[in-house]
């Protein structure tokens, strides 16, 4: 995982919404009925169920987030969550309404949190967040420059975030590369361009010239 | 061609597929001679080892005739009779220049699943799992050899196959672990393992001037080849003596100078220590049964070195790393820097030091490897070795 700079504070609602996620979800699966009665429902088994699943998918959320630190994408996942939590208690309000002031009121919380992850999803995913990657190149940093401006599009494009330092003891440079998130170049790329600099070309298996999974074996046709 | 496929666990088959082809403009196709099957095969063939697909090519231990050169290996000619050592080195990179060539940064593909297990990946290698680059591997009657201007080791004429074979990975490797010994006049070195590993360890050991080789295992035919064959000067057979006494008993009650794991994450023990790491390597909860280690941890002499060649893939429970620290032990490890070693091995070879081939308890026709495998597993016939012949 790659080192991000992000606000402390952001990632500290994350935290906090992927413990929330974990608190609810517990609560839903083990004491479902206090819940529904908390929550203003009727009782019935169905009810009973449904909470239990949405309980476990709280949890599975709450993991996720907590699991990857930093990341918007758990975030926005739980905010998928709560609009269908929302449709499941609009729902509810028609048919098995016991207390309408409480389910209303377990609504607004939705609506809260959910508001939450949108604003945390968006601060994490934003465009002024910088992802750091970083190579050494067993090359000089002039030699490293240059064919790193040549190497693609991309590559270009990223040339005004990207430095080119030596390495202590000249042993090559070292590339660190601060993109804005829209610049897609990933660890695999930077390691393709290493390999075409060190030894002249990006380096092929029987596998890994093909998309996605594929037995290491040679196959008819080479599909470069 | 036919080639040895990994078709799940415990399920190997020799199958048709297409011919290897030239990708990358520093390869050279062999046609394989001979392939062995390696112990680290059994890891594969037992499903201890992630990232396997259906149909990857086994082997890491071949030679042959090379067939076809890239424009690119200008070192190597149709014709010529190579050994293929097991890593995939570019020979560019700073891990290659330093001569640590199974850490090259450069040959494999799929380093980024490595880097998630391991941290930082090490070097593409052959027929050993997509983490490791998904490279066909070399039991087959062809192979791709990639960076083959770095790799191959060109085997003059009057020396047969089995002489030279296991330059590819198991001699090399024996004799590194031997050599991170740091072997000096008189000392003991004790060996966990004789398999053919542990048995080029030993031999290893000796070549290197030790004064004692003391060999760990618990199959007589191994024990027997390690004393005749090998040059080990002691036996322990610990499925009939503690181990760790009898290595008391025949050091002063000091430990040997060095320990070699041969072993590596499958070990076998018995009692209730075996039986918890089986358990917790069922349930997930580690994924190598570090015995070996952990007793050659506790025996090895204070401040002595523990060096360790048995692969190890993943995490390993109740590591002894008190004893490794408050006694100043030293751990050294690594796959194989086959390279740096085979062109003094091949030397050692010529001068009559050592004939590797005296392991080699099974000779197979390469349509065999499934029995191979299964008799290798299973100690069938006394197996030490299965050499495949194309």
């Amino acid at each position: 995982m790659n080192p991000q700079t992000i606000r402390p504070l952001d990632r500290r609602l994350a935290k906090g919404l992927g413990w929330f996620s974990i608190g609810l979800g517990v609560a839903q699966l083990a004491a479902p009925r206090s819940v529904r009665r908390l929550i203003g429902l009727t009782d019935g088994r169905g009810v009973n169920l449904t909470l239990r699943a949405v309980g476990a998918r709280e949890i599975a959320s709450g993991v996720a987030i907590l699991s990857m630190p930093g990341r918007s994408r758990p975030v926005w996942a739980r905010v998928v969550g709560d609009a269908i939590d929302l449709g499941l208690l609009g729902w509810a309000m028609r048919d098995i309404c016991k207390n309408r002031t409480r389910l209303i009121g377990a609504m607004t919380a939705v609506v809260g949190v959910a508001a939450l992850g949108v604003f945390v999803g968006k601060r994490l995913g934003g465009r002024n967040n910088i992802v750091t990657r970083t190579i050494t190149i067993n090359r000089m940093p002039e030699e490293v420059r240059r064919a790193w401006v040549a190497f693609d599009d991309r590559a270009a494009e990223a040339l005004e975030y990207t430095s080119f330092r030596a390495a202590p003891g000249g042993r090559g440079t070292e590339m660190v590369l601060k993109l804005p998130r829209h610049l897609k170049i990933t660890e695999s790329d930077l390691r393709r361009f290493k390999q075409v600099m060190e030894t002249g070309e990006i380096v092929h298996s029987d596998s890994s010239i093909h998309r996605g999974m594929h037995a290491a074996q040679p196959s008819e046709g080479i599909p470069l | 061609m036919r080639a040895t496929c990994w078709m799940g666990r415990h399920d190997v088959r020799v199958q048709n597929v297409p011919d290897p082809k030239i990708l990358n403009s520093r390869d050279a196709i062999v046609r394989v001679t001979s392939t062995a099957i390696c112990g680290s095969d059994l890891h594969l063939y037992n499903g201890y080892i992630p990232t396997m697909e259906k149909g990857d090519i086994l082997g890491h231990e071949f030679m042959g005739e090379v067939v076809d050169v890239a424009p690119g290996v200008t070192n190597l000619m149709p014709g010529d009779r190579v050994v293929v050592p097991f890593p995939i080195a570019c020979g560019a990179c700073a891990m290659c220049q330093a001569e640590l060539y199974s850490c090259c940064e450069n040959s494999n593909p799929n380093a980024w699943i490595a880097e998630k297990m391991l941290g930082h990946s090490p070097a593409g290698c052959f027929g050993y799992s997509h983490m490791l680059g998904g490279f066909a591997g070399g039991q087959a009657e062809y192979v791709r050899v990639p960076f083959a201007d770095v790799g191959p080791l060109k085997i003059p004429d009057h020396l047969d196959d089995e002489q030279v074979l296991f330059l590819s990975d198991i001699l090399p490797t024996g004799y590194m672990g031997a050599e991170m010994c740091d072997i000096q006049p008189g000392d003991v070195i004790a060996v966990w393992g004789c398999g053919p590993v542990g048995q080029f360890a030993i031999a290893s050991a000796r070549m290197l001037g030790a004064e004692r080789i003391i060999a760990i295992d618990r199959f007589p035919y191994r024990l027997k080849m390690a004393m005749e064959r090998a040059g080990a000067t002691d036996i322990i057979n610990y499925e009939e003596t503690n181990t760790h006494e009898a290595l008391n008993e025949m050091t002063g009650g000091r430990g040997p100078d060095a320990c070699i794991d041969a072993v590596g994450m499958e070990a076998h023990s018995h009692g209730a220590q075996y039986a918890y790491d089986r358990v917790k390597q069922v349930a997930k909860l580690e994924t190598d049964r570090p015995i070996a280690l952990r007793e050659a941890i506790r025996a090895c002499r204070n401040g002595g070195t523990v060096s360790v060649i048995g692969v190890y893939g993943g995490f390993i429970d109740k590591f002894p790393m008190g004893s490794v620290m408050n006694r100043s032990l030293t751990i050294r490890s690594g796959q194989c820097h086959v390279h740096r070693y085979m062109r003094p091995l091949l030397e050692r070879i010529e001068r009559g030091d050592i004939d590797p081939s005296f392991i080699i308890s099974h000779r197979m026709k390469l349509g065999d490897a499934p029995e191979g495998y299964s008799t290798f597993l299973h100690k069938e016939d006394e197996c030490m070795k299965v050499v495949l012949h194309t």
